[in-house]
């Protein structure tokens, strides 16, 4: 059986925006360990003591600076193959455009993210899968957008004079750098990968990943249309707290910024897209809310305490509830465990919900590599999940093969990715 | 009249004699760094990847190129890329990578009519100058293309090979621009490291401008020996200083370090100069043994001698070679 990773990046700090830092410190402060770090005892040293210190945003610039400066996508794809034991696993690489989070560009721009890891597909067609950052902010929009995409996907890639493969397997979204998935932007897009059963992945973290810096866009394009529900949204409002030392560090309009784009993740802003597929375009999207809420959220859904403080979003929900509710209404849509699969508590109660009918066939393995690296490397992660899935037995086979293999197949499966490259 | 009896012009050229020597030395020190950590490599990359990036097309040619095999091959390591890409190659892997790009072959078909070319590395560069976006890299990339095939026509006919050796050529030619100005950026950085690094150097071995121009002034031995020092040296220190430490590998730098070390020797031997651990300012017993006004005296002799030390020790040679020039034989 051939077995996969759903959920990876590749990308590495030149394809991050330049000021990413100063997201989440003050700018002075940003600027020292931004040139600190330009040497790799520099950038190492400062991963470790982030990596330390409380809260996600550290971790995730952490987990940057072990990957390094200066390394290309090339490196850190070679460095995600060796910590596999299996020669054949293939990976999704998400790549992700990140150029409007209100963070600055990035050193290689979008386009050239594009170009370098078509340049590592060319090395690696069949071990790795690439699915296309996507976002209504581009200059182009609608059909043009739609087209563009399309012709992203049809071009084939040469790898050499007797093959040439689809160079892209799906897309990915990531909201909380400034929109929702109900943007208008996005809709022929999205129904031109519906009609063609391209899979679509969106990040579905509670309060976390990479959010827009951008305050004023945050507070201007909050409230917004949504064509699918043909309805202007009076909630969420720019959501403000105000804590006692992110306002003597500076950063609690960043922690401001990280709550409201929450609102862009929340399972339930997905329903009324969802809906118009199923019920009016007559075809439903394959769509994957990745992380399936977070591990606190999995927790929680399955009776372990968890202590949270306040439910921001609209529901004022579990997600991980939400996306099981969605999940029973709508056939196509899936979720992955990536980053949540780190915590080896969540793994019961994911394979509890794996004998459930209702998702045993729409659960999928991924792990968030490289974003994962402070938390515990991923060639441990993989191994135990590895251990406890195939210690699981599920229909004819283990949890493995169903969550690895069979799950993600299904999902990637379209006119270009019939299950191999072509 | 013998220019060197002069006293002011003798203490002169003694006084640029040890600044010559010492600039020689930082500029050692610095090289070692600096080639251990690859920094000439790194500057050039980001270098680089400020000039080529193309905004209006959403991409930096510059990470391709260096992701590109042809040039990848030539790096010590990931974070140390090579500081030497012949410029011929700078040339053929651009017309390569902007040929080859996705963003190009996603869009060629719109611009295959209006191109003539059989070579497809012809074929598909040239689309990329008629479908990419205008931008600085682009708007030269068509420059040069254009001035190409305009050298390359002859009676209304393209001579493909042609076009591409003038391509090749004018981008070759843009790159050696490109470089030029990046050795005037980093020598303007090596400036100023190399002044901070002569102030510490100074400063803990005492290389002190002001104390040795009194010694000069005060000793006509001492001020004789450094100049007959000079004068059986002459040709080795030149040809150390001109030696292009850049190219050098760690074996010669090695060799040049040794034999600086024992001229150094032999110099000490007839010349006592109050250089060394042994006069550092560091050091308790000197620093008790003076008064405020002495250590801040100090501090202007080694403020000097790192200023004297950023211009590198080729404008120093360069500088008792015209004034020896100038002194007529029978004077010298």
């Amino acid at each position: 059986m051939q077995y996969y990773n759903v959920h990876s990046h590749v990308f590495t700090m030149d394809n991050a925006p330049k000021r990413f830092l100063h997201m989440y410190l003050p700018d002075a402060v940003a600027n020292a360990i931004d040139t600190m770090t330009n040497t790799r005892p520099g950038a190492l040293a400062l991963a470790w003591l982030l990596s330390k210190l409380p809260g996600t945003a550290g971790k995730r610039y952490a987990s940057f600076l072990k990957i390094g400066k200066s390394c290309g996508q090339l490196d850190v794809f070679e460095d995600l193959l060796k910590q596999y034991n299996d020669p054949d696993i293939k990976f999704v690489a998400l790549s992700m455009f990140m150029e409007e989070c209100g963070a600055g560009y990035s050193t290689s721009g979008f386009a050239g993210q594009i170009e370098e890891l078509l340049q590592v597909k060319q090395q690696y067609p069949d071990r790795l899968l690439v699915f296309l950052g996507l976002d209504p902010r581009w200059d182009a929009k609608g059909k043009k957008l739609k087209d563009m995409v399309a012709g992203y996907f049809d071009t084939k890639l040469r790898i050499n004079a007797s093959r040439s493969v689809y160079p892209f397997v799906g897309l990915k979204l990531y909201p909380s750098t400034g929109f929702y998935i109900f943007d208008e932007r996005l809709k022929e897009t999205l129904e031109w990968a519906a009609e063609n059963e391209v899979p679509v992945l969106s990040h579905c973290n509670y309060l976390g990943g990479i959010y827009n810096n951008d305050t004023r866009h945050l507070q201007s394009t909050l409230n917004f249309y949504d064509p699918y529900a043909r309805k202007m949204y009076d909630q969420p409002v720019y959501q403000k707290e105000s804590h006692f030392w992110k306002k003597i560090f500076g950063t609690n309009t960043a922690n401001n910024n990280k709550i409201s784009c929450s609102y862009f993740l929340e399972p339930a802003s997905y329903k009324s897209m969802l809906h118009y597929f199923k019920y009016a375009f007559k075809k439903e999207l394959k769509l994957c809310l990745a992380h399936y809420g977070g591990d606190r959220h999995i927790l929680a859904a399955h009776g372990y305490p968890i202590n949270e403080r306040t439910l921001y979003g609209v529901e004022k929900k579990n997600w991980c509830s939400q996306i099981q509710e969605l999940m029973q209404e709508f056939s196509n849509l899936y979720t992955d465990i990536s980053y949540a699969v780190h915590n080896t508590k969540v793994h019961a109660p994911v394979f509890d919900d794996l004998k459930n009918n209702m998702f045993t066939n729409r659960l999928l393995f991924g792990t968030d590599f490289f974003m994962t690296e402070q938390e515990i490397p991923e060639k441990d992660d993989y191994n135990k999940f590895k251990s406890d899935a195939l210690a699981q037995p599920c229909g004819s086979g283990t949890a493995w093969d169903q969550m690895a293999g069979h799950n993600v197949e299904q999902f990637l499966h379209s006119k270009y990715y019939p299950g191999r490259v072509v | 009249m013998n220019l060197l009896s002069t006293p002011i012009l003798s203490i002169a050229i003694s006084i640029v004699i040890c600044w010559a020597l010492f600039a020689m030395l930082c500029s050692m020190i610095h090289e070692s760094v600096t080639r251990v950590k690859a920094e000439r490599g790194r500057f050039m990359k980001q270098y680089l990847l400020q000039q080529l990036h193309d905004y209006p097309n959403d991409i930096n040619w510059a990470k391709l190129l260096y992701a590109h095999g042809s040039i990848d091959l030539l790096s010590r390591a990931v974070n140390k890329p090579t500081s030497n890409i012949p410029p011929e190659l700078f040339a053929s892997v651009m017309i390569d990578i902007v040929g080859q790009s996705q963003l190009v072959q996603r869009k060629k078909d719109a611009a295959a009519e209006a191109i003539r070319y059989q070579n497809p590395l012809l074929h598909d560069f040239k689309a990329a100058t008629l479908v990419l976006q205008p931008s600085d890299v682009m708007v030269s990339l068509k420059q040069f293309m254009d001035n190409a095939e305009l050298r390359a026509t002859v009676n209304g006919t393209v001579d493909e090979s042609k076009v591409y050796e003038l391509l090749l050529a004018n981008i070759a030619q843009w790159f050696t621009e490109l470089t030029g100005r990046i050795t005037e950026w980093y020598q303007k950085k090596t400036r100023m490291r190399l002044f901070m690094l002569g102030v510490l150097i100074a400063l803990l071995i005492n290389v002190d401008s002001i104390q040795l121009f009194n010694l000069f002034s005060k000793d006509d031995n001492s001020r004789g020996a450094i100049l007959h020092f000079y004068q059986q040296n002459e040709e080795w220190l030149e040809k150390q200083a001109k030696s292009d430490t850049a190219q050098a590998d760690m074996q010669s730098m090695m060799q040049q370090t040794q034999a600086y070390e024992n001229k150094m020797d032999s110099l000490s031997q007839s010349l006592k100069l109050p250089v060394g651990m042994g006069y550092s300012i560091i050091k308790r017993s000197v620093r008790h043994a003076m008064s405020w006004n002495e250590i801040w005296t100090k501090l202007l002799g080694i403020l000097i001698s790192g200023f004297a030390a950023s211009f590198g020790a080729p404008f120093w040679f360069n500088l008792l070679k015209r004034t020896n020039n100038n002194i007529p034989k029978r004077a010298k």
